[in-house]
This record gives structure tokens, C-alpha cells and sequence, in this order.
């Protein structure tokens, strides 16, 4: 109840302050690896990328679906909440459904290449292989003015978070569709 | 509304319309919930129990909008709004969420609370809140000169997760874009409590503000702030006449 009450006051008390400053952007990246033996890290056989990367572009027609009907661009602001929340909590309690939300996600998502492709450009099943996640975040470089660092867009890129390795088997399999993993965005 | 030239919004006209719009939003917002696929589940649907809470809040949302049922249907939403808040541990969608709550309770202290006096001061809550929501977030940009500079806009299209496609990251490359659109949404949030001295600017305010939060949809996928914000937008045009007649007696 408590708990309820201090998530309820901001919402009768907001303060509306929106973009006061731009702060560095999360990203969840994901890797699967092969099941280790004796607790060290298995060898990759899916190198770290990032999780529902953006699409090139978006059509109008989609665009203005999507004015009334958004479930995944709203899920995928949803993941950045809680990467914030695991950026800010680090494996403390108050992050313990941010982290297993975002774990859900990256194991339907390898679930899925496992069950339509046969395994991850290997042969291999969910009982073998186990997945990891880590947060990135993103900020300018230096002033902007292209001499501060930063990779080829100006960017600068640091590792915040990453959570443990887990099983893939854990997780029920999802049942096999014709999509790709990275087909995230074509199913609205 | 009382006579097709004053526009002036009465109490209770003011009242149906919020029912209608925040009927709208959540009925937009839930059936994303029910009918879309884009949860970590076997299905790619919500677990059931909690579909179950979506399909209620879609029905309580048509029965608002119909205009049946109108007390009880929003307690029931705001009742599941909270049960949400605790299963996300805060607002689902940030500040949309926030902003259909705040209404739901402001409508329902109207529709429940003894006498008039009372309905109108939660009511006239929810005007003050929207016009301080424009304010603050307009006086936050111009107090930061990366927003003055139009460098904090281009920060939001260069690397914020909000962009919809990778080619709007193009536009960070624009200043002087960035800087008269960062001065465009300054200027509109400062000077958006000015409006309220007519009507004809009022309403001008408020479809300036609709299509600034449909833009915000269409580039940075912030769709629930469409109904969100516009489902306040009754209780400030019925608010604003007492404004104004509290000024013109002065």
C-alpha cells in the first residue's frame, strides 16, 4: 500500500518536467553462448547485439497506424524504462522485474531464431545454450565538435550493466511462426 | 456549450467531453494490450489475468464514451490504473500514463464529491495542472542553453531512444532546424497560460497543442500523449471563462 501511494503522489503532484536534459541513452544489447562447464561463460555463438534495433525507416502508412495502434514501439519505451531503473539500481531489489522483463524479452527473441531457424547458425537447441544481456549508454562526445572522442557518429558508448547468463531452457519455447527475430517491427 | 457564439463550455458540458476523450484514450491504450503482440509470452499476448484487466479498461473506456454507466466506469479504470501503476512499478508509458490517471481522478472526484463546490475545485485542479504542464516544461528548455542552442533537440534526434527509424537521426545534423523548432516548442509552452485571456486564442492554443503532440507521435512514438493531454483540455476550456472573469473584474 505504501508502495502505491509513493508511485500515486507523482501523479497528483507532477512536477512536468520533460527533457530538462538530455541524459545518455540505454541500449540493451544481447549475446548467446554455448552452456559453460564448472560456472566459467560458455563460447559465443550469437555476438553481442543490440535488441530490437531501430528500423530504417517507417513508412506513412505505418506511421499513421501507428498513431492509433503502437504496442511495440510502447513495449520497447517500456524496456527503457527499465533499463534505466536497472542503470540506476544495479542488481539491487528495486530493478529484480526490470531485469527479468528485459531477460523475457531476449529469450523469446532467441527462442523464436531457435525455433524457426533449427538453432543460432548452429546446430544447436535451447538446452544447450544460455543468453546474457548488458546496457550501453549512449551519450555525445566531448563539446559535439567532433574532437572530443567518440566513435564515427561523434557518439560515446559505455558498458553500465550486464546480468548474469541464464539458461534459454528456462524460458517455454515459443510456438514456430515464419518470422525472423529481428522481423520485430513488421508485425504491428 | 451555452450559445453557439460565446464558447463558453458549461461545468457539465465540460464533464461529458473529458468522459468522451479519456474514454478514447483508454480504450486506445488498452487494446494495445489486448490485441497486440509485443509481450515476452509463448504468445506474444499479455497473461491472461492481466488481458483481462486490459479487456476491462477497453470496456469501461466504450461505456464512457456512450455516456453509460459514466461514475462507476471510472472508478473501475481508475481502480485498474493503479493496480497497473504497481505491476509496472510506475507508469507504463511515462508521462501519458500519468497525465490519464491525474485525469481519471480529477474526473472521478467531479462525479462523486457532495455539491458543486467541490466538483468544480478537483475539476479546476486538472485545468491548473495542464496549464502547468506546458509552462514547467516550457521554462526547463529555456533555463538549459543546449535547448536554446537547439543542441539538446539535436541530442534527442542524435542518440535518444525516442527516434522511430535510424533515418530521423539524419536531422541531428540540421542546427539551424533544430534551433527554430527548439525556439517554436519554448515559445508555445512559455506563452500557452496567455491564452487563456480569449476564447478564440484558447482554442488556438489547444489545436496548436494537438498537433504538436501528434508530431511528437509521429516521430518519437509517443502516440498515448495524443488522448492524454487532450483529455484535460475540456476542464481548462470551462476553467478558463472563470479566469476571465475574475480578471475582467479586477
Amino acid at each position: 500500500m505504501f508502495r502505491l501511494i509513493h508511485l500515486f503522489l507523482p501523479v497528483l503532484f507532477p512536477s512536468w518536467r520533460f527533457f530538462a536534459v538530455i541524459e545518455p541513452s540505454p541500449r540493451i544489447e544481447f549475446c548467446v553462448r554455448r552452456a559453460g562447464v564448472g560456472g566459467e561463460l560458455g563460447d559465443l555463438v550469437l555476438p553481442w547485439r543490440e535488441l530490437y534495433p531501430r528500423p530504417a525507416r517507417v513508412g506513412v502508412g505505418q506511421a499513421l497506424t501507428r498513431l492509433v495502434f503502437n504496442p511495440h514501439v510502447n513495449e520497447r519505451l517500456f524496456l527503457v524504462t527499465c533499463a534505466e531503473r536497472l542503470v540506476e539500481h544495479g542488481d539491487a531489489r528495486p530493478a529484480a522485474c526490470a531485469r527479468a522483463h528485459i531477460a523475457a524479452h531476449v529469450s523469446n527473441v532467441v527462442g523464436e531464431a531457435v525455433a524457426t531457424r533449427g538453432g543460432v547458425g548452429v546446430c544447436d537447441g535451447p538446452d544447450s545454450l544460455t543468453a546474457q544481456f548488458r546496457i550501453v549508454l549512449v551519450d555525445r562526445a566531448g563539446d559535439g565538435d567532433g574532437d572530443g572522442g567518440g566513435d564515427a557518429d561523434g557518439l560515446i558508448r559505455q558498458e553500465v550493466y550486464r546480468s548474469p547468463d541464464w539458461p534459454l531452457a528456462s524460458f517455454p519455447a515459443p510456438p514456430t511462426r515464419n518470422l525472423p527475430w529481428d522481423g520485430f517491427w513488421e508485425r504491428v | 456549450m451555452e450559445g453557439t457564439l460565446s464558447f463558453v463550455l458549461t461545468f457539465a458540458g465540460a464533464l461529458r467531453l473529458t468522459e468522451v476523450l479519456v474514454g478514447l484514450a483508454l480504450v486506445q491504450q488498452s487494446a494495445e494490450h489486448v490485441f497486440g503482440r509485443a509481450c515476452p509470452t509463448a504468445t506474444g499476448g499479455e497473461p491472461t489475468r492481466w488481458r483481462a484487466v486490459f479487456a476491462l479498461r477497453v470496456l469501461a473506456g466504450v461505456l464512457m464514451v456512450f455516456g453509460l454507466l459514466v461514475g462507476v466506469t471510472t472508478v473501475v479504470a481508475l481502480a485498474t490504473g493503479l493496480a497497473l501503476l504497481a505491476r509496472h512499478d510506475g507508469p507504463y508509458n511515462g508521462g501519458a500514463d500519468r497525465m490519464t490517471l491525474l485525469v481519471l481522478t480529477c474526473l472521478a472526484l467531479a462525479q462523486w464529491l457532495p455539491g458543486d463546490r467541490w466538483a468544480m475545485l478537483a475539476f479546476g485542479y486538472l485545468a491548473v495542472q495542464l496549464v502547468i504542464s506546458y509552462f514547467m516544461s516550457g521554462w526547463v528548455k529555456l533555463v538549459n542553453p543546449d535547448w536554446r542552442s537547439g543542441r539538446a533537440l539535436g541530442d534527442v534526434f542524435g542518440f535518444s531512444a525516442y527516434p522511430v527509424s535510424e533515418a530521423l537521426r539524419a536531422l541531428s545534423q540540421r542546427p539551424v532546424t533544430l534551433r527554430l523548432a527548439s525556439w517554436g516548442v519554448i515559445g508555445f509552452e512559455l506563452a500557452f497560460p496567455l491564452a487563456l485571456f480569449t476564447v478564440p486564442t484558447l482554442l488556438g492554443a489547444l489545436a496548436i497543442a494537438c498537433v504538436f503532440h501528434t508530431a511528437n507521435a509521429l516521430v518519437f512514438g509517443l502516440n498515448r500523449f495524443v488522448l492524454a493531454w487532450a483529455s484535460a483540455f475540456p476542464a481548462l476550456w470551462w476553467f478558463s471563462a472563470d479566469l476571465r472573469n475574475i480578471f475582467s473584474s479586477l
